[in-house]
């Protein structure tokens, strides 16, 4: 009987498995005991839709698929010498290979990033010559911005990779070799300053080394360069979102004010800053080890952003507190995996990722499962928290092991008032920081409630330990 | 003045034991001279501080310990065994070490000065849990702090009842403690590689008798 049932569970399990496609492949990192972090399988929030080769968009070919944009209905993709411009159907609207400047027709050299503007108009950099491209509306060659008077740079070329432009279009431009940090170009063309520099850290024991080195050892030795950031973004409330580039980074991803400084939002404990994956291997001949290396950047309008991780092929989602949402993907040949990604964006319920591995232009669209949680994300970033518990309500019926699902829900409890079920909820999602919010309030309110019966008991406490000081005492000197 | 059951009681967990903390190095004296340890006492601590270990597992409030399952499943002898454990190993590890250098302490003065310097410990620890499930996170050191502190004061009180009993000077008993921790560590040497071999003798059992099967 009793291995009756265990072979029925058995082949219950592996039903299951079977029809959850890429379970392995998505997770979510989970609170297991004390302040203890593990990857717990989860739904795909993702799946790939389709894939296009390059004559599918009539393109040459996909072996230097570099940059992508999305904006205003187009899809913009640099590759090589070509502007690939296709609709939101990937459709090819038009592929540019030269642009007219001052009379003079010029063949494009190797592109890289580019940036679609709210006002139609799209920013591509072209590093070889050292210029940002401008196409406006019509995708017809506008402008280009070349390296800004002003700028010094010492024996390195000026060589724009990556490029993000504000609403009142300033360009933000990352350029290999400039390590002062992010370039800020004013609209007019004119240099305005390096922008949320990269900052070395070196250790005790570095700073040892290089005190008991001589001057010639020190002439020789590797200069200490801050890294660079490896893509950035403009998000929905106009702030720089950028990736540093390289491993170790403190905090790989940067959300810069005006000033240059990190303001990116995370919760208190520092285990949880957005890195990427926080469960790593150290070691490993054969498969990637160390911490995340991301490489692309992507925020919806409502503070989710998604960066990819180009060590482990994996994309990360974050809500505007700096919460995990999902990760998926990973890397491999087969369908809905990953070998090289460039670049990766956003485009309304899909995500379009450049793979120069694979040769390819990957879509992945939105399960019910991920539109649940970036509709609960939206609410939330709406301050509409019953909205948001409701969808909350379905990530749990989806998979009842995600956490953060719990704290979204307890936080519509807490701001109903019903604080007693919100602090319940905060302890299911593992969230010490909105439980201790709860449970201080339910304390107040239960002191509030029941403050005579507590102060009667303190006064009667007192009296009766008073009485029996009294009575012994009194007995003590009636024996005497 | 004849005493009562009750009296007695209160004499060995309440009194004795507040005499020996409040003046420990007379107290330590008069434990081992006088006979004032009581065996049943140290029993009975340890079986408290397997309680404590239970109870800090189970009962410590969320804001302290971030652990939180429904259904929290604890195995109640594996936790007892890793409490048990490490006492033994301690009176084992301090015992061989002073015995051949002159200590004067026995293995039961070492288990006795363990038992009276878990006694605040434990209570610290009892009153940490308590006060464990009514901090948010923020407040959450002064729960911290009472399991801290016990443990603090725990060792103290463990190094001065050990020169007591073994009658070292200050820079001895230094020695001693790092000896014992040394000791310590050849035991479970001895005893992983130990086990190791037992399970090398079972796997050549389990194999000859494998082997003895399938050829039969």
């Amino acid at each position: 009987m009793r291995r009756w049932i265990k072979t029925m569970a058995l082949a219950l399990f592996a039903c299951l498995l079977t029809v959850l496609p890429v379970r392995a492949e998505s997770y979510v990192y989970s609170f297991g005991g004390e302040r203890f972090i593990f990857p717990a399988p989860s739904l795909p929030p993702y799946r790939h839709s389709r894939s296009y080769i390059a004559s599918d968009f009539g393109a040459e070919d996909f072996s230097k698929l570099s940059g992508l944009a999305v904006g205003g209905g187009n899809v913009f993709i640099s590759c090589g010498k070509q502007l690939i411009i296709t609709d939101y159907a990937f459709k090819t609207q038009r592929i540019v290979t030269s642009v007219t400047e001052d009379g003079e027709e010029q063949e494009l050299t190797d592109l890289a990033g580019i940036w679609a503007a709210d006002d139609g108009r799209v920013y591509v950099c072209e590093p070889l010559r050292g210029r940002v491209l401008v196409f406006d509306e019509n995708f017809e060659f506008e402008s280009a911005f070349y390296k800004p008077e002003g700028m010094v740079l010492e024996n390195v070329a000026y060589r724009p990779s990556k490029v993000a432009v504000d609403s009142v279009g300033r360009l933000y431009v990352v350029a290999s070799n400039v390590y002062e940090g992010i370039v800020e170009i004013n609209a007019d063309g004119s240099f305005s300053r390096y922008f949320g520099q990269v900052k070395v850290v070196y250790t005790v024991m570095d700073l040892f080394w290089r005190a008991i080195q001589s001057a010639a050892q020190r002439a020789t030795s590797m200069t200490w360069l801050p890294v660079n950031f490896s893509n950035l973004t403009i998000d929905g409330d106009g702030f720089v979102l950028a990736t540093v580039a390289g491993e170790n980074e403190e905090e790989p991803i940067r959300k810069l004010n005006a000033k240059g400084t990190n303001i990116l939002r995370y919760p208190k404990d520092p285990d949880f800053v957005p890195m990427g994956d926080m469960w790593i291997n150290s070691f490993g001949a054969t498969v990637p080890a160390g911490p995340s290396i991301l490489t692309s950047i992507d925020s919806t309008d409502y503070g989710v952003y998604f960066v990819f991780d180009a060590k482990r092929s994996h994309v990360f989602a974050y809500d505007e507190d700096g919460y995990l949402l999902f990760v998926f993907g990973g890397s491999g040949a087969g369908k809905g995996k990953f070998q090289n990604v460039s670049d990766m964006r956003i485009m309304g319920d899909k995500l379009v990722f450049l793979d120069k591995g694979s040769l390819s232009v990957e879509v992945f669209e939105m399960t019910e499962f991920g539109r649940a949680i970036l509709a609960a994300s939206e609410h939330q970033h709406n301050s509409d928290f019953t909205a948001a518990a409701g969808e909350w309500e379905k990530v749990i019926d989806y998979n009842p092991h995600f956490q953060y699902a719990y704290t979204g829900v307890g936080k519509a409890l807490y701001h109903s008032g019903r604080t007693a079920e919100a602090e319940e909820y905060f302890k299911t999602g593992r969230n010490v920081d909105y439980f201790s919010l709860a449970f201080q309030k339910n304390r107040q309110r239960f002191i509030a409630g029941n403050f005579t019966w507590i102060f009667v008991g303190i006064i009667a406490l007192t009296a009766a330990y008073a009485a029996y000081k009294a009575v012994r005492k009194w007995k003590r000197r009636e024996r005497a | 003045m004849e005493k009562t059951r009750a009296g007695v009681i209160a004499e060995n967990f309440l009194r004795t034991p507040l005499y020996i903390l409040s003046r420990p190095f007379k107290g330590f004296y008069d434990m081992k001279y006088l006979r004032r340890g009581r065996t049943h006492f140290a029993v009975a601590m340890l079986a408290l501080l397997c309680l404590s270990a239970i109870m800090e597992e189970t009962y410590t409030g969320f804001a302290v310990s971030w652990e939180y399952e429904p259904d929290h499943i604890i195995s109640v002898p594996y936790v007892m065994l890793m409490t048990l454990l490490p006492v033994l190993l301690f009176i084992a590890g301090n015992w061989s070490v002073t015995s051949i250098s002159e200590g004067k302490g026995t293995a039961r003065d070492i288990l006795h000065v363990y038992a009276y310097a878990l006694y605040p410990k434990l209570i610290l620890t009892f009153i940490g849990i308590l006060v464990s499930n009514f901090v948010t996170k923020e407040e959450g050191a002064f729960a911290v702090f009472f399991f801290v502190f016990g443990t603090v004061v725990f060792y103290f009180y463990l190094f001065i009842g050990l020169v007591v009993i073994h009658e070292y000077s200050f820079f001895r008993s230094l020695l001693m403690v790092l000896q014992t921790i040394f000791a310590m560590l050849v035991i479970i040497f001895v005893l992983a590689l130990f086990a190791s071999l037992v399970n090398e003798l079972r796997m050549f059992v389990v194999t000859i008798i494998y082997e003895l099967r399938m050829r039969s």
